[in-house]
C-alpha cells in the first residue's frame, strides 16, 4: 500500500521560493569577492589583430584583464573559452575584466579595445551547406556529415500512389531561465568551491578539473538554488572556465553573473534544423518512404550535432515506416553555437514525422486520425528502421482515447466555423526516448532522531524532483513525509551523480533511493535483531517498524535509530555495525520511451492572432509518482511549445548582429498568453525498473507545437511549415 | 546590463531642479525612470547626472477644473487610468505592464516621445495642451506641436513638462484599441478613436495613430469620411483610409505590409468598440 506514491503531494521545494527565500547564486557572498565582467565580440566574423586593455588597466578598482585564455575542453574549439585569432559570432568572450566591484568591471570592460579585420559572415544553415562564405576560416563549413538509412526509400517513393515533398523550418530559440547563469568561484589553499548555476554539479567539478588538474588539488562544486536551465546549463561555458581561471589567478573568490543580454548571447541556442523531406505514400494512407535533408546550424562550434542524431534516429517516430532515409548534414554558422534546450532533437523529431502526416492527410483528402491509426507500430517491444528499441506501451489505447477529445473539439471547432470564426483542431501523437543515463545515485541516512535524510546525485533546479523522492522513501520506509528531507547540489554530499536533464531524475535517482532505502531497511532488521535478541531471520520490516511476528515484539525506525545513539561515551556492545545508512546507484539498460498526443483547438482572428480555445495533453510516462508535479511540468511545457510556435525565435541579420537581444525583442509567453489545459495520464507502459516510471519533463515541449501548428493550418486553410509562425505569416 | 558613472541630484523644488538642469546640459530629469533606467543600463544614455524629480510634490496632482482636466506630470499611468478621464484613461491602463503602470509617469512618458508609445494616439485627438516650466517662466502648447518628432519633445534645455491639459469630452464616445505581440510590449499599432454622436449620426470624429509613424498621426480623411450616418460602409471605408496615414518600418514586431493591414483592423475595432458595436 503506498501512502505518498501516485497522490498529488505539493511541493516540499515551494515555500522557501515563494517566500523569496530562495538563494541563487548572485546571493552568494564572500569577503574579498572580485567581479568579473567579459567583454565580447562586436561583430559576427573577423580576423582578431589586437586586444588593447591598457586604458582598462588604468581604471581604479581594476584588479587584471585576461585576454586569449585558450584551454582544451572535449568537445569544445580550439578559441575556448577565449577567441584569440579569430572572431566567430557576436557575443563570443574575447577578454575579462577582474575588478572590486561590478560598475568598475563592467566600466572597464567598455574602454578594452578589440582591433579586428572584418571577414565575411555566413549566418543562414542552407547558404553556409554551400561553402561559399567560410564561417571558420580554415574549415569547410560542413563540420558534420553522417547517413541514416534504412530499406530503399528512393524506390518506395517512386512506386508511391502519392508523393510530396516539403521544407520544414525550425527556427532557433534561447532556453530563456528566469535566472541567467553565473558562477562564483572561492580560492582556498589550493583547494576550490565552484558556486554555480548548474544542472550537473558532478559533471561540472569533472570538467573543471580536467582543464585545471595542474593547477588545484581539488574543486567543489556546489549548486545553489538554480532558476531554471531547460538543458542550458548542463554543458561547460566559456565563462565557468574564464571565471575558474581568474580566481585561481588571484586567489581570490571571483564572481560572474550574465545579464540578461549577455545570457541570450552566449547561452547556447537550440533547435535550429531544416528538414527538406520527400514522402511517399499508399492510397490507403500507408506511409511507404520518407527522405529527410536535415541541415542543423550548429553556430560556430560542433558540440551540438548530437541533437541532430537525436532527431534523425527518432524520426520513424510510433509509425511502421521501414523505407527511410536521413542524410544529416551539421553546418558552422556565424551565430553563437547550439546546444541542447527541453526535448533536445526529439521535438525536432516530432514535428517532422507529425507535419508529414498532417499533409499526407491533406494531400489523401482523409481523416488524420484514420491516416496514424493505420501507421501506428502495433506492438511493443519495436526495434525502428534505425535500430532504436521502444520499449512498451499500448499507442492505439493512447491514440483512442485522444480521439474522443479531438472529435469532440471537430465539433466545436463545426459550430464556432458555422459562426464565421477561424478556428482549427490540431492533433498530434508523439514517441519520445528518455531517461538518458547512465545511471544516478542516492543515499538515505536515518539520523538519531530519526529523521530521514536522503542525498541525491540527481540536480533538480525547479522541477519538484525533492517532493518525488521523498514520496518514494517514505513509502517504503513506512515513514512519514514530513520526516523526509531531500538535498541535492554538492559534490561533497555524495560520491558521484550525474545530474538533472532527459526526464531522468525521478526515475533513476528515485530508483536509486528506493533501492538506498531497502539497504536501510535490511540493516534496521540487523540492528533491531540485536536490540529485540531475535534471529535476523525471524524478524520484517512493515510499515516503519521491524516486528517480530511470532513474539510480537517491534521496534520503529525512529527507536532503532534512537537505541544506536543511546549513551555517548558508552561502549558499543553491539554484533552489529552501527548507522542506518544505504547509498544505491541505478541505471537501466536501455532509454525508456514515453508516448502520448496532444489536441488543441485554436482560433486565429484578422490580426493574425493566435488563441488557445481548448487545449488536451495525454501521457503514458509509466508510474506517476505525483500526478500534481507531472501535471506542473505538462503546463509549463505546453506553454513553452506553444512560445515556440506562435512567439519565439532568435534571429540575425545578414551580418550576424542579434536583434533579439533582450526580453524586449525576444519574446516569451506570459501569463496573459498561457491557457488552461486539460491533462490525463495512463500508466500501462511502465519502464523495467523496481519503481517503474518513466519522465515528463520534455514530454510537452515535443508534443505542443505539431499539434498548435496545425490547428492554426486549419483556421487559416494554408500549409504552414515553420516555427514559429507569425501574425504576419498567416 | 550596469550603467556608466552618474551623478545623483536630489533638488528640493521644482524651481531648484530647473536650474540644475538649465547649467548641465547633459544631466537628465528621473521621474518614473521607466525609459530612462533601461536606456542606461544598455549604456545607450550616459547623463552626467540624475536629477530626481519624482518625489516633488509640486508635479504630483490630477484635478478637474470645470470642463478641464490639468495632469501634473508625475501621475503615474495607473493614477490616470483610475481617473475616469474620457479615453485617456483606458489608454493608461494598456501602456506596459502594471510595474510599468505604477512607476511610469505622463510627463516621462511623453518627455521620452517613444513614437510606439501609447499615450500620443490619445492625447492628439483630444487636443491635449502641454505646459512646459523653464526657469524663465511657464509656457503652454498644443501636444500635436510639442512633438516635434521620434523621441523629440519641444523642451529646451532646463526645461520639464508641468502639466498635461485636457478639455473633458464626457458624452463623447471611445476607445483605445492597441495590438501588441505579447502582454506588456508595445503596440504594433495603437488606435485612440473619439466620436460624438447624435443618434444614428457622427457629429465629430477623431482618430489618432501610434506605433506605425515617427510620430502619432490623426487619419484627417477618415475621420471625415465617419462624419456622417453610422453605417458598415463609411466604417470599413474610414478605416481603409486611415491606411494612408500609416507610414511603418519592418521590424520584429511585424513587417511594414503587416501593420498596414492591421492598422485598418484595429481602426475598424476602435470604431466599433466605440460606437459599443463590438
Amino acid at each position: 500500500m503506498s501512502r505518498y506514491i501516485g497522490k498529488r503531494i505539493k511541493r516540499k521545494e515551494d515555500p522557501k521560493l515563494i517566500t523569496g527565500q530562495g538563494r541563487y547564486v548572485d546571493d552568494i557572498e564572500f569577503p574579498g569577492t572580485l567581479y568579473l565582467a567579459i567583454v565580447r565580440s562586436p561583430v559576427a566574423h573577423a580576423t582578431l589583430k589586437k586586444v588593447d586593455f591598457s586604458d582598462a588597466l588604468k581604471l581604479s578598482g581594476v584588479v587584471g584583464v585576461i585576454t586569449g585564455l585558450n584551454l582544451r575542453v572535449e568537445n569544445r574549439p580550439s578559441n575556448f573559452p577565449m577567441a584569440k585569432t579569430e572572431l566567430l559570432y557576436v557575443g563570443q568572450p574575447v577578454a575579462a575584466v577582474v575588478a572590486k566591484d561590478k560598475y568598475t568591471a563592467y566600466d572597464a570592460a567598455e574602454l578594452v579595445q578589440i582591433d579586428y579585420d572584418s571577414l565575411p559572415a555566413v549566418t543562414d544553415p542552407e547558404e553556409a551547406l554551400k561553402d561559399d562564405v567560410k564561417a571558420v576560416e580554415g574549415k569547410g563549413n560542413v563540420a558534420y556529415r553522417k547517413t541514416y538509412s534504412s530499406g530503399n526509400p528512393e524506390k518506395a517513393i517512386s512506386e508511391a500512389d502519392v508523393s510530396f515533398e516539403e521544407k520544414l523550418v525550425i527556427s532557433r530559440v534561447y532556453p530563456a531561465a528566469m535566472e541567467p547563469r553565473g558562477v562564483i568561484s572561492v580560492y582556498q589553499q589550493g583547494f576550490l568551491t565552484v558556486y554555480s548555476s548548474t544542472q550537473s554539479p558532478h559533471y561540472m567539478r569533472r570538467y573543471l578539473l580536467n582543464a585545471f588538474a595542474d593547477k588545484v588539488k581539488d574543486i567543489r562544486v556546489i549548486q545553489p538554488d538554480v532558476g531554471g536551465a531547460f538543458g542550458s546549463k548542463l554543458f561547460p561555458y566559456p565563462e565557468d572556465y574564464i571565471t575558474v581561471y581568474a580566481s585561481l589567478l588571484y586567489e581570490r573568490p571571483v564572481k560572474w553573473i550574465a545579464t540578461r543580454s549577455e545570457d541570450i548571447r552566449q547561452t547556447y541556442h537550440a533547435r535550429g534544423q531544416i528538414h527538406k523531406v520527400k514522402v511517399g505514400a499508399k492510397r490507403d494512407g500507408t506511409l511507404t518512404g520518407i527522405i529527410d535533408d536535415l541541415i542543423i546550424d550548429l553556430g560556430a562550434a560542433s558540440h551540438g550535432t548530437y541533437l541532430a542524431d537525436i532527431a534523425a534516429q527518432m524520426l520513424p517516430g510510433p509509425y511502421s515506416i521501414r523505407d527511410i532515409k536521413v542524410e544529416v548534414y551539421g553546418v558552422y554558422t556565424n551565430k553563437t553555437p547550439l546546444d541542447q534546450y527541453r526535448g533536445a532533437g526529439r521535438p525536432e523529431a516530432t514535428f517532422v514525422i507529425e507535419r508529414i502526416m498532417s499533409i499526407l492527410a491533406d494531400e489523401l483528402k482523409m481523416d488524420e486520425i484514420e491516416l496514424r491509426k493505420k501507421n501506428l507500430i502495433k506492438s511493443t517491444p519495436y526495434v525502428n528502421p534505425f535500430g532504436v528499441k521502444y520499449d512498451n506501451g499500448d499507442y492505439a489505447s493512447l491514440l483512442n482515447k485522444a480521439e474522443q477529445v479531438y472529435r469532440e473539439m471537430e465539433r466545436k471547432a463545426e459550430k464556432l466555423r458555422s459562426e464565421g470564426r477561424k478556428v482549427g483542431v490540431g492533433f498530434s501523437f508523439y514517441l519520445e526516448m528518455n531517461n538518458f543515463g547512465p545511471w544516478e545515485s542516492a543515499s538515505v541516512r536515518v539520523r538519531g532522531d530519526g529523521r530521514v535524510l536522503v542525498i541525491i546525485g540527481a540536480a533538480p533546479h525547479g522541477q519538484g524532483t525533492a517532493t518525488g523522492i521523498a514520496q518514494i522513501v517514505a513509502d517504503e520506509l513506512g515513514v512519514d513525509i514530513d520526516n523526509v528531507d531531500v538535498i541535492w547540489g554538492d559534490t561533497s554530499t555524495i560520491g558521484e551523480g550525474y545530474g538533472t536533464y532527459g526526464s531522468r531524475s525521478l526515475t533513476l535517482a528515485g530508483n536509486a533511493a528506493l533501492l538506498a532505502s531497502r539497504k536501510v531497511k535490511e540493516k534496521a532488521i540487523r540492528l533491531a535483531a540485536q536490540f529485540l535478541k531475535s534471529d535476523p531471520q525471524e524478524l520484517e520490516y512493515k510499515d516503519g517498524k521491524v516486528v517480530n511476528p511470532k513474539t510480537g515484539k517491534s521496534m520503529t525506525l525512529k527507536e532503532i535509530a534512537a537505541k544506536s545513539m543511546s549513551v555517548l561515551g558508552g561502549v558499543w556492545r553491539y554484533k552489529e555495525e552501527p548507522g542506518l545508512e544505504g547509498t544505491a546507484y541505478f541505471g537501466l539498460d536501455n532509454l525508456t520511451y514515453p508516448y502520448g498526443s496532444h489536441v488543441a483547438l485554436v482560433e486565429v482572428d484578422d490580426t493574425g492572432f493566435v488563441k488557445v480555445l481548448d487545449y488536451y495533453a495525454i501521457d503514458d510516462i509509466g508510474l506517476v509518482v505525483n500526478p500534481m508535479l507531472a501535471e506542473g511540468q505538462v503546463m509549463g511545457g505546453v506553454i513553452q511549445g506553444f512560445g515556440e510556435t506562435v512567439l519565439e525565435e532568435v534571429i540575425h541579420d545578414k551580418e550576424g548582429n542579434l536583434l533579439t537581444g533582450t526580453f524586449g525583442d525576444y519574446m516569451i509567453p506570459t501569463a496573459v498568453e498561457a491557457f488552461n489545459i486539460k491533462w490525463e495520464y495512463m500508466e500501462k507502459g511502465k519502464s523495467d525498473a523496481p519503481l517503474p516510471a518513466k519522465g515528463i519533463g520534455e514530454g510537452a515541449t515535443i508534443g505542443t507545437p505539431p499539434s498548435v501548428l496545425r490547428a492554426m493550418e486549419k483556421a487559416v486553410g494554408k500549409r504552414l511549415t515553420k516555427l514559429p509562425t507569425l501574425p504576419w505569416d498567416l | 546590463m550596469y550603467p556608466p558613472k552618474i551623478g545623483y541630484v536630489i533638488p528640493d523644488s521644482v524651481t531648484e531642479a530647473l536650474e540644475f538642469l538649465e547649467k548641465h546640459d547633459d544631466a537628465k530629469p528621473l521621474a518614473g525612470g521607466h525609459s530612462l533606467i533601461p536606456m542606461l543600463k544598455l549604456r545607450l544614455l550616459r547623463p552626467s547626472y540624475l536629477v530626481e524629480i519624482r518625489r516633488l510634490q509640486e508635479l504630483k496632482y490630477l484635478r478637474k477644473d470645470g470642463a478641464q482636466y490639468s495632469i501634473g506630470a508625475l501621475s503615474t499611468h495607473y493614477e490616470i487610468s483610475k481617473a475616469n478621464i474620457p479615453l485617456l484613461s483606458e489608454t493608461a491602463s494598456k501602456i506596459g505592464d502594471p510595474q510599468v503602470r505604477n512607476m511610469g509617469t505622463i510627463g516621462g512618458s511623453i518627455s521620452h516621445l517613444d513614437p510606439s508609445a501609447d499615450y500620443p494616439a490619445a492625447l492628439i485627438v483630444l487636443d491635449a495642451k502641454v505646459k512646459v516650466v523653464g526657469t524663465k517662466g511657464e509656457r503652454v502648447v498644443d501636444f500635436a506641436s510639442f512633438a516635434k518628432d521620434m523621441f523629440t519633445p519641444d523642451l529646451n534645455q532646463g526645461e520639464l513638462v508641468k502639466e498635461v491639459l485636457i478639455n473633458d469630452y464626457s458624452g463623447y464616445k471611445y476607445s483605445y484599441q492597441k495590438l501588441e505581440r505579447r502582454a506588456g510590449d508595445f503596440a504594433i499599432v495603437g488606435v485612440a478613436v473619439l466620436l460624438k454622436v447624435d443618434g444614428e449620426e457622427i457629429k465629430d470624429a477623431r482618430i489618432g495613430l501610434t506605433a506605425v509613424n515617427t510620430k502619432a498621426v490623426r487619419a484627417t480623411e477618415a475621420e471625415n469620411v465617419l462624419k456622417d450616418k453610422i453605417c458598415e460602409k463609411t466604417i470599413e471605408v474610414a478605416s481603409d483610409l486611415a491606411v494612408k496615414y500609416a507610414n511603418p518600418t519592418s521590424d520584429i514586431r511585424g513587417t511594414a505590409e503587416y501593420k498596414k493591414k492591421v492598422t485598418k483592423v484595429m481602426t475598424k475595432r476602435a470604431i466599433l468598440t466605440a460606437l459599443g458595436k463590438r
